[in-house]
């Protein structure tokens, strides 16, 4: 009777009802602190799938001739091989898309409200700095994989329909970004802010960008900045780029910074997966699942050359494992036992996973960077060594890249390549067996091609590398490649340098965004 | 007189009934036997008529087959005889052995009414498009939920079944209207809540469809989908009656034809042999098949076993009735790891004194379901028989996929295992009405109602795997618990006077709706095991721990009305009005209006009209506006999520952001319908026709509709105000009741025609695209669209004529095709099959729908069949799809003679088969089917026994009866079954290992004491 009596009153008020579980977007954007939940959430996006917890290694590792994939999911292994049907392939092509756009969402509403929000300046700009290297980073992505889009530069409503962006519209927005960043950020971060985007993380994504756009000088002034500042350097236990034993180290530029203790899935609660996910989809059948494998021609690479102590390599130990690694490294217990639990050399004997019914001397190569093995027996979705996206030690191999490019000393440009080859105890090259590289740029750069897989496979920078050098716009490049990667037989010149869009974005913009003409 | 025969009919049919409404019992002996027959008019014989000793409550007995009866009573006793829809007869007794009783037509009580919202009214009367389902033909499904019961029992409602015990089935009216949600709105008892699968059909005393505009305006806002009302049993006059029911169910699955082992075998290695020959990927070899032989569909699939029992108990005298009921349904699902278990109590009572009369209706269920957690259909496609069920070198010890039988499928009976999953649901429902009536002709109402829901869910998953590459995962526990509390307060003012030829009722009212619903869970992870099983409780959880907790919200305000008027039962208006504010609007958009209007011409009362055979016409025309908003509760509202996490400075830090866009500015969906019909009544009322015809435009279909993905929105589609829709189309019901001695027949036959058209698309576009359908302006709804194809390449001439119109040699997947490759269309003349080729292939929707129920007696016994059909749709099947697809490692649907594959039989339709090259398997219009038919949904066989049988032992009825479900399907779909379930309007027509429906067969018996 007391509704009854209220409904008398009958007062439309009734109707406003609060949404007591979250905040409204409208009520949202006031404060300071509100600025800084805004630009995490950037960070959050780091924990998706798409990106390199999982997927964007299948597309950068994998593709390139550094990897391959034998998945059993027939699929998610044509996706690395330029067999591209289906174009709305979730976990190869349209996620990707989906997710760099809401990341690039995330960092539209920061740079549209936080302006607005009265807060101390340059708390305000590091804010600004970071939402801006974070929708650079996406674009980044997006052009490497797509080499088109839509630019969308702030938030859009539900109707807004794709329109097509060229390459080079997306690279001017994401050096206008990195710019702006570069300009806002601190120089370094400490304690709970540790591992933020910094003014280093945009002048080293931005100096790639160039270098992308063969526009080396610019680069090479972007990197001068890292390599003049006494905040970057190597550090002396190589391994230790790919566990968590010294995370956001100096020569970490931008990690994505892993944990496992949350157990969820990868949506947006505050149980949702934190962890890195491709070790479990990397380590070997058994712990892992195989699904991707290095190409042995790195191993052959790594083996050519002794170190100063005449040992092999300990890159080709800590990067790969391969059937015979028990001959090349007699004295690391690593080259006997695979998550110390699996014999190495029995399992490729009778595993088919391990030896596809080869010898088993002629098994596969498995990829154990980034592998947890020195911490657990297995493999799960929730590793927690941080991913490392920009490393010093490639921006050095960027840097000498640069100053040969742009017509300065290769002797100057040796030393930065040096610097990496001699804190895995290699020789200077002038010292090496690959002396005579020096003797012109061409050789010097060819070099080059073979020195960054050496030290910085399986990090994501490869398939880049490759279409920065030109190996997939022509022929000779990708006979080259063949002979690396016979995958690369399924490659078409001219249309498998890039992917197809989602078609279903197609579909539905409207006939704004078009698809690649090879594509279609 | 047709009136008197039909009576005959329906008195027979209405027997049982009859007999539980007046009948008691007499058993003493008194001083003589007196006998006779009661006729009608005609002279034939009412079967089912109670006689009754006036003044002894307790002596009375029912009319037999030939109308026969006799009692014993004295030789003054004076004799009650008395028949629904008859008037009663009061006969002295007066020493005679032999009274033979005519009884006349009661004009009154012959006159069906029908529940039209806040208001009764006669159904000849109706304006507007109602149907009346037969509460008799309902109770011959098989079927233990109401919305599977009411397929093809009543025109233009389209009901689409799962075979899940424990799952309702969908129900449309009159096609899709709204794209967001298309149930209609349900009204039980005055009370609005769905009744859903908790609910106990057996309390149903009658159903009524509320489809067109006039007859659904009434209820304004929620309507557009049409309104269900369903009215439960109230307890008559008289003893008290007591009815028991039970019924055995046996059901079963059909299956797919699915190669053994060896024939697996031999076309997987012909598959892998293939793509050796052409180079695909790294395959090297055949697999190295393990030596198992495993029947899937054998494992999982099996004949379920259901029981219903029921009991009522009910009566009631001047001052109040009262109607008990309790039931239990006890269902086996027919797939491994499904069940369902349903308790039900119900109460209603009701009571008058002076102008005060009041009544509740409460009901109190309990549910038990075991769910499904994986889909069987698709496991038996994707399972090889090359592996075994159990596999002890497995984590979890359950067989599948591995390197040698490739496959990522599911293994059923180790998911069922592995994850412990129960739900149940505690509702107590109920509404109470108090009536004030100061003068005959005006009544004030007021009815409050409460649907309470406390729902729990314990799922449970142990360290084990069901898949190929499944990563490790720890043990959890995971509990949810929610209450639901639905409110509602209605007052309502009724008036109804004759005015000497003029008749005038209404009804004035406003209501108030409330919805609140709140759930709290939580999850740990690493549990223990005692003596081999798991301790589940969340305390003796070890690992990361989570919970969760949310509200939601809405209210609903209401000021409704409506007028009929009719002059001389001739010339019929009716005026409705519903004004209706939501909380799910912003404030700006939140109130609407729906009115409605109607008239009707009843032509056979004119004075001119002197057509004999023609007993009754009238002739019916309406417009009405409905609305819809059934979205989330702040779908208008933009929110920020501020549980977003990310790692900075090696700690969780939390992240807050908007995640998911919104249209701030959503408005009410209107439906405005249009409506024609005609109801005839010919040759003595034997034949009768209804017939309709309908167009409905629904504008700003609230629906969530997929946007570009790079506008970054995130946690589902927005809903907007996404399209404008039409749906014309005829309803046509016709009816054929007659007898020949004592062998009573009627047909009837309801046809349905939808057609459909997309008056407009969201966001302003000209089509949208949804999987393999496209919906454009111009056409129906979520047309195929798909590669079209040309049959396959049998000749090297036709390949190398296989170019675009300027010669250059046209690419499949990047490569020529070879000789029994698949032929597809290029559309584009580009020379690359792609997306781009995609045409219109075919129509998802039936042109129309077919209903034909038939029914007979003959002395005791009864039988009945119910026919349901669809025609003229085309269906894509994903099942056949999945089942053919030789570029990944599948199971295989078997290969009829003459359709094995080009490598085998280079004459039959089926392509080459290759492993990892995917061109002959492509989505296209080889997988498009004829998804019409025409299917015995029901046949049954009963038998009541004669009353002077049974009543020795005390029992007043006894019926038994046999049935069978789903038996005969005529079709040329390849399927497991053209009649399944898609509630993605964007994709209608596509069968994606949809549930079957199932076989079943059933006994019952029912009685009353």
């Amino acid at each position: 009777m007391a509704a009854a009596l209220l409904l008398m009153g009958c007062s439309a008020d009734l109707l406003n009802i609060d949404n007591p579980n979250e905040a409204t977007s409208t009520t949202f954007w006031r404060t300071e602190a509100d600025a800084v939940a805004g630009v995490n959430a950037c960070y959050s996006n780091l924990y998706k799938e798409a990106t390199w917890m999982r997927w964007l290694s299948f597309r950068y590792d994998l593709t390139s001739d550094e990897g391959k994939s034998l998945s059993p999911w027939l699929e998610l292994a044509q996706w690395c091989r330029f067999e591209y049907n289906n174009y709305n392939f979730w976990e190869g092509n349209t996620q990707h898309w989906e997710t760099f756009y809401r990341g690039i969402f995330r960092a539209n509403q920061v740079l549209k409200f936080v302006p607005d929000i009265e807060m101390d300046a340059i708390r305000k700009d590091y804010i600004l700095g970071q939402a801006a290297f974070f929708r650079a980073l996406w674009y980044f992505q997006i052009n490497l994989i797509w080499e088109k889009g839509a630019l969308v530069l702030e938030p859009v409503d539900a109707g807004y329909e794709p329109e097509d962006a060229s390459e080079a519209q997306i690279w001017e927005q994401i050096e206008a970004d990195l710019l702006y960043a570069a300009d806002r950020l601190p120089e370094s971060w400490s304690g709970a802010d540790g591992g933020r985007a910094t003014k280093g993380a945009a002048k080293a994504l931005l100096g790639k960008a160039y270098m992308q756009q063969h526009r080396y000088a610019d680069a090479l002034e972007q990197f001068r900045y890292l390599i003049e500042s006494p905040l970057y350097g190597l550090i002396d236990n190589w391994e230790d780029n790919f566990t968590n034993r010294n995370e956001l180290n100096e020569e970490g530029i931008f990690e994505i910074q892993f944990d496992g203790t949350n157990k969820g899935g990868t949506g947006n609660d505050a149980n949702m997966a934190t962890g890195f996910q491709r070790t479990q989809f990397f380590a070997a059948g058994g712990v892992g699942w195989g699904d991707g494998m290095a190409n042995h021609w790195l191993v052959d690479e790594w083996l050519k050359e002794k170190r100063v102590d005449g040992a092999n390599d300990i890159r080709c130990l800590v990067s790969v494992l391969y059937p015979t690694v028990g001959d090349d490294f007699p004295d690391d217990p690593r080259a006997k036992r695979y998550y110390n639990t699996i014999d190495i050399v029995n399992e490729y004997q009778h595993n088919d996973n391990w030896n596809k019914g080869n010898a088993w001397t002629d098994g596969m190569c498995f990829i154990r960077k980034y592998s947890t093995e020195y911490q657990r027996n297995q493999e799960d979705y929730f590793a927690d060594n941080n991913y490392r996206i920009l490393r010093y030690a490639d921006i050095l191999l960027n840097y000498a890249e640069c100053i040969a490019e742009t017509g300065g000393s290769i002797t100057d440009a040796a030393g930065y390549v040096d610097q990496v080859r001699e804190r895995v105890g290699l020789h200077k090259l002038s010292e090496s067996i690959y002396a005579d590289c020096l003797s012109s740029r061409e050789t010097f750069l060819k070099r080059i091609q073979v020195e960054r897989p050496l030290e910085l496979c399986f990090e994501g920078w490869r398939w880049a590398d490759l279409k920065r050098w030109g190996l997939l716009s022509t022929q000779g490049g990708i006979d080259e490649l063949r002979s690396r990667d016979p995958e690369f037989n399924n490659f078409v010149l001219g249309k498998h340098h890039r992917q197809p869009l989602p078609q279903t974005e197609v579909d539905n913009s409207g006939g704004k965004l078009t698809q690649h003409a090879e594509y279609r | 007189m047709i009136i008197q025969h039909i009576y005959s009919l329906l008195g027979r049919a209405a027997g049982i009934v009859l007999a539980v409404l007046a009948g008691s019992i007499a058993l003493s002996a008194q001083v003589g036997t007196v006998g006779g027959q009661v006729t009608d008019e005609r002279g034939a014989p009412v079967i089912g008529a109670s006689v009754q000793v006036l003044d002894s409550a307790s002596v009375g007995t029912v009319t037999d087959m030939d109308g026969n009866y006799s009692l014993s009573c004295a030789p003054d006793a004076v004799l009650l005889f008395s028949c629904i829809g008859m008037k009663d007869a009061t006969v002295a007794v007066a020493g005679r052995r032999t009274v033979d009783v005519v009884l006349s037509v009661d004009q009154q009580a012959l006159d069906e009414v029908v529940v039209i919202g806040y208001q009764t009214i006669r159904k000849r009367d109706l304006t507007g498009a109602v149907s009346v389902v037969d509460r008799e033909t309902l109770d011959r499904s098989s079927s233990s939920t109401i919305v599977n019961k009411l397929q093809g029992l009543a025109t233009g409602i389209n009901v689409r079944s799962t075979g899940q015990a424990g799952e309702d089935a969908s129900i449309e009216i009159r096609g899709v209207g709204s794209l967001s949600d298309n149930s209609p709105l349900w009204v039980v008892d005055g009370m609005i809540t769905t009744p859903g699968v908790g609910f106990n059909a057996g309390d149903i005393a009658s159903i009524q469809i509320l489809k067109d505009a006039s007859a659904a305006a009434i209820y304004g806002s929620r309507a557009a989908n049409g309104v269900i009302i369903i009215t439960t049993k109230d307890g008559g006059k008289g003893p008290m009656q007591i009815h028991g029911s039970f019924n055995q169910t046996w059901e079963w699955s059909p299956r797919y034809d699915l190669m053994g082992a060896e024939e697996f075998k031999y076309y997987n290695d012909l598959a892998y042999t293939e793509a050796i020959k052409d180079g695909v990927g790294n395959i090297a070899g055949t697999q190295h098949h393990p030596p198992y032989d495993t029947d899937w569909q054998d494992a999982v699939l099996r004949t379920a076993s259901s029981q219903d029992y029921g009991i009522s108990l009910s009566g009631g005298g001047d001052s109040g009735r009262y109607y008990v009921s309790g039931s239990y349904l006890d269902k086996q699902g027919v797939t491994y790891g499904n069940a369902f278990q349903r308790y039900t109590f119900r109460v209603n009572t009701s009571g008058e004194k002076g102008i005060f009369s009041f009544g509740e209706n409460l009901l109190y269920n309990y549910t038990d379901k075991d769910p499904l957690q994986t889909n069987p259909y698709n496991d038996f496609m994707r399972m090889l028989p090359t592996i075994p069920v159990y596999d002890e070198n497995n984590p979890g010890g359950y067989g599948y996929g591995s390197g040698s039988a490739n496959t990522f499928g599911t293994n059923p009976i180790a998911r069922e295992n592995l994850e412990y999953f129960r739900q149940k649901e505690h509702r107590l429902n109920g509404n109470v009405w108090l009536q004030l009536k100061p003068f005959s002709w005006l009544a004030y109402k007021l009815n409050a109602g409460l649907d309470y829901y406390f729902y729990t869910a314990d799922w449970f998953r142990g360290v084990g795997n069901w898949t190929q590459n499944q990563e490790y995962r720890d043990s959890q526990s995971n509990k949810h618990r929610d209450i639901t509390y639905n409110r509602l307060v209605e007052h309502t003012l009724n008036f109804d006077r004759d005015f000497g030829v003029h008749h005038v009722d209404a009804v004035l009212g406003m209501t108030y709706q409330t919805y609140y619903w709140s759930d709290l869970g939580g999850t740990r992870y690493v549990f223990p095991e005692v003596g081999g099983e798991y301790l589940t409780v969340l305390n003796a959880g070890s690992g990361t721990q989570s919970n969760w907790n949310s509200e939601q919200k809405n209210a609903l305000i209401s000021y409704l009305g409506r007028v009929n008027y009719n002059y001389d039962n001739r010339y019929y208006a009716s005026v409705t009005f519903r004004r209706d504010g939501t909380s799910r609007l912003s404030p700006q958009n939140r109130w609407g209006t729906f009115p409605s209007f109607s008239g009707a011409w009843r032509i056979s009362r004119e004075r001119f009209f002197d057509i004999s055979w023609i007993d009754d016409l009238k002739l019916r025309a309406n417009w009405g506006r409905l609305g819809n908003s059934a979205i989330g509760n702040w779908d208008y509202i933009g929110t920020v999520n501020q549980s977003l996490i990310a790692i900075i400075g090696g700690q969780k830090t939390a992240g807050g952001t908007q995640v998911k866009i919104v249209n701030s500015d959503l408005r009410w969906e209107t439906k405005e319908t249009l409506n024609a019909g005609l109801d005839a009544a010919f040759l003595a009322s034997r034949l009768t026709l209804e017939a309709e015809y309908y167009r409905a435009t629904t504008r700003d279909v609230l629906t969530s509709m997929p946007i570009a993905a790079a506008t970054g929105n995130d946690g589902g589609a927005p809903v907007a105000n996404a399209a404008s829709l039409r749906n014309v189309g005829v309803e046509l019901s016709l009816g054929w009741k007659d007898h020949i001695g004592a062998f009573y027949y009627g047909v009837k036959a309801n046809l349905t025609t939808l057609r459909n058209e997309v008056l407009d698309l969201g966001y302003g576009k000209d089509t949208y695209i949804n999987g393999e359908a496209k919906s454009s302006i111009g056409q129906p709804l979520s047309m195929f669209f798909l590669r079209k194809t040309d049959g396959i390449f049998r000749t090297q001439e036709e390949i190398d004529a296989y170019v675009t119109s300027e010669g250059v040699p046209i690419l499949i997947n990047g490569k020529r095709p070879q000789l029994g490759d698949v032929r597809y269309v290029d559309t584009d003349d580009n020379g690359n099959i792609t997306d781009d080729d995609r045409q219109i292939v075919g129509n998802p929707w039936p042109k129309a729908l077919l209903g034909l129920n038939l029914s007979a007696q003959w002395r005791g016994f009864d039988f009945s069949m119910d026919w349901y059909g669809q025609f003229g749709n085309k269906v894509y099947d994903v099942d056949r799809w999945q089942g053919r697809y030789f570029a990944d490692d599948s199971a295989y649907i078997r290969f009829k003679a003459g359709e094995e594959p080009w490598q085998v039989n280079p004459d039959s339709n089926t392509p080459r088969i290759i492993y990892g090259d995917a061109r002959n398997t492509m989505a296209s219009d080889r997988y498009l089917e004829d998804g019409s038919y025409f299917r015995m949904k029901n046949i049954q066989v009963g038998y009541t026994f004669s009353p002077q049988l049974i009543g020795r032992a005390g029992i007043e009825s006894l019926r038994l009866f046999a049935s069978g479900s789903n038996l005969v399907t005529f079709t040329r779909f390849k399927g497991l079954d053209p009649d399944f379930k898609n509630t993605n309007v964007w994709n209608r027509g596509t069968h994606n290992f949809n549930f079957p429906n199932l076989r079943a067969v059933q006994f019952g018996i029912d009685l009353n004491f």
